[in-house]
């Protein structure tokens, strides 16, 4: 029986009529944590928006993507909310229009603490009702994984989700990210461009130049 | 030889516009002779000014016209604010997108209704209130309103849109519906500079408030009216230079305001 969660077969990309992926087959199953490496402009990110079923020719229902977490490079966050907003918008997917609205508003005790426990363990508990512009561009991203881990997805996406991070602090944020995947059994793709980073903590990396898959498998 | 490099859209357009100034200038027959008062308009020039040094000012009539010019801006601009942002939300292109045609139909008669609102002018409309409702607060509440939340909608509609798209984006990703997306990644982001807008436009419902008085409404522009009438410029002066203070102080504490809110 397979349990993949990723099957893609020779995929092609297509945006505004170029080519921008080639032929991709990646197989990944259900709990696997692999990265995929690449220089700038190779397909990663637009890999990463395919998986997420937002571009591509096997798009995905919001319904679909509500189990599907996204770390983004630039964090997009709003920037002019407290922290505890952009973090409990992470299950935004899962909630009515007016379960939402309420969450936003009013949050309870109980969804606060979810919340709290989640920003302590990427470092920034002190943070919880502070806005989100006035923070660090690290401390944003961090802002941004908080919101994927509360999301409590059954896969994660990360494109490049410790870029403005220091080496230490990208680290223990990998450490963070892969540990809870791992806990939780939730498929992770990251995409990185730390080669020691991610041969640390990814058995498997697939590597990507022009659009195409040109390695699968250990680091080398 | 090196070929001479066109000329731009922009200095198209630059140009364009002086030649339409100059030729209205020049349409209108307007000299800089008739900068200068001729006749005894000389005379009223140098006792206006005069006057400007000694205002005589009745501090009870000062203070009533103070109060109901900044209470007529309130009430304007509080209803005007009501209409204005739901309007706005409807009128914006990011709160359909992905809709039908039937949703941006709609979206174009409330346009269109924003446009006839703000079309025309306060003074337009407090002429058209006052037959219609008589000299009473409400009508010249109304008359600034209904302009105000014209112009106000099409302004909080553009900001909305202009908002950066990428929280939106963000929350699209984890499969949030499209009212979430607009109302917790767009809406918030403009709501600071919707704020900072909304009381800029205050200061110039004051304005309007007190120029309505030249209609009989009991705000400054009356009192103004009437000393002007009489002759009684060094009471004139008093009542402008409340008014200018009124704005001095209301823009001072309204750019606090902004300030906390869009830093």
């Amino acid at each position: 029986m397979t349990d993949l969660a990723i099957d893609l077969q020779h995929a092609d990309l297509y945006l505004d009529g170029k080519q921008i992926l080639h032929d991709i087959t990646l197989q990944v199953q259900h709990g696997e944590c692999i990265a995929l490496l690449g220089p700038s402009g190779s397909g990663k990110t637009s890999l990463l928006r395919m998986l997420n079923g937002v571009i591509g020719d096997d798009l995905k229902s919001a319904e679909q993507r509500s189990h599907i977490g996204f770390v983004h490079q630039d964090h997009s966050l709003v920037p002019n909310v407290r922290v505890s907003n952009n973090v409990l918008m992470g299950r935004l997917g899962s909630l009515s229009f007016w379960q939402s609205l309420k969450m936003q508003l009013r949050p309870g005790k109980k969804e606060l603490a979810a919340v709290h426990a989640i920003l302590e363990r990427v470092g920034i508990a002190d943070k919880l009702f502070e806005r989100t512009d006035s923070l660090s561009g690290g401390e944003q991203q961090r802002v941004a994984l908080a919101r994927a881990l509360y999301q409590e997805p059954q896969m994660l996406l990360a494109d490049e989700p410790v870029a403005s991070l220091d080496a230490s602090r990208a680290r223990k944020i990998i450490e963070v990210l892969h540990a809870t995947a791992h806990e939780e059994n939730w498929t992770f793709v990251v995409s990185l461009h730390d080669e020691a980073l991610a041969s640390e903590f990814f058995p498997r990396i697939v590597r990507l130049e022009g659009g195409r898959i040109v390695s699968d498998g250990a680091y080398v | 030889m090196l070929a001479t490099a066109p000329m731009s859209n922009r200095a198209r357009i630059l140009l364009s516009i002086a030649i339409a100034s100059l030729a209205a200038y020049l349409y209108l027959g307007i000299s800089v002779r008739e900068l200068f008062p001729r006749g005894n308009g000389i005379q009223i020039v140098q006792q206006f000014a005069a006057a400007a040094l000694g205002p005589e000012a009745n501090t009870q009539n000062i203070l009533m016209a103070l109060l109901v010019t900044v209470k007529y801006a309130v009430a304007a601009i509080t209803l005007a604010f009501a209409l204005a942002l739901p309007l706005s939300v409807i009128a914006s292109s990011s709160f359909w997108s992905g809709c039908g045609i039937t949703c941006h139909v709609l979206r174009w008669v409330v346009r269109s209704f924003i446009a006839l609102m703000r079309s025309v002018h306060e003074l337009l409309w407090a002429v058209l209130l006052l037959s219609a409702m008589g000299l009473s607060p409400i009508s010249a509440v109304i008359a600034i309103a209904i302009p105000y939340a014209g112009t106000l909608a099409k302004v909080f509609s553009d900001i909305i849109d202009e908002s950066s798209l990428k929280a939106e984006n963000a929350l699209n990703s984890i499969g949030a519906s499209r009212w979430q997306k607009f109302f917790f990644g767009r809406l918030p982001q403009a709501i600071p500079d919707i704020l900072s807008y909304a009381f800029y436009r205050f200061e110039c419902a004051l304005r309007s408030s007190a120029i309505l008085g030249f209609f009989g409404f009991p705000t400054l522009g009356y009192y103004i009216k009437l000393e002007f009438d009489n002759l009684n410029y060094a009471k004139v002066w008093a009542y402008l230079y409340v008014l200018l203070a009124m704005v001095v102080v209301v823009e001072y504490y309204s750019m606090q305001l902004r300030r906390r809110f869009v830093a």
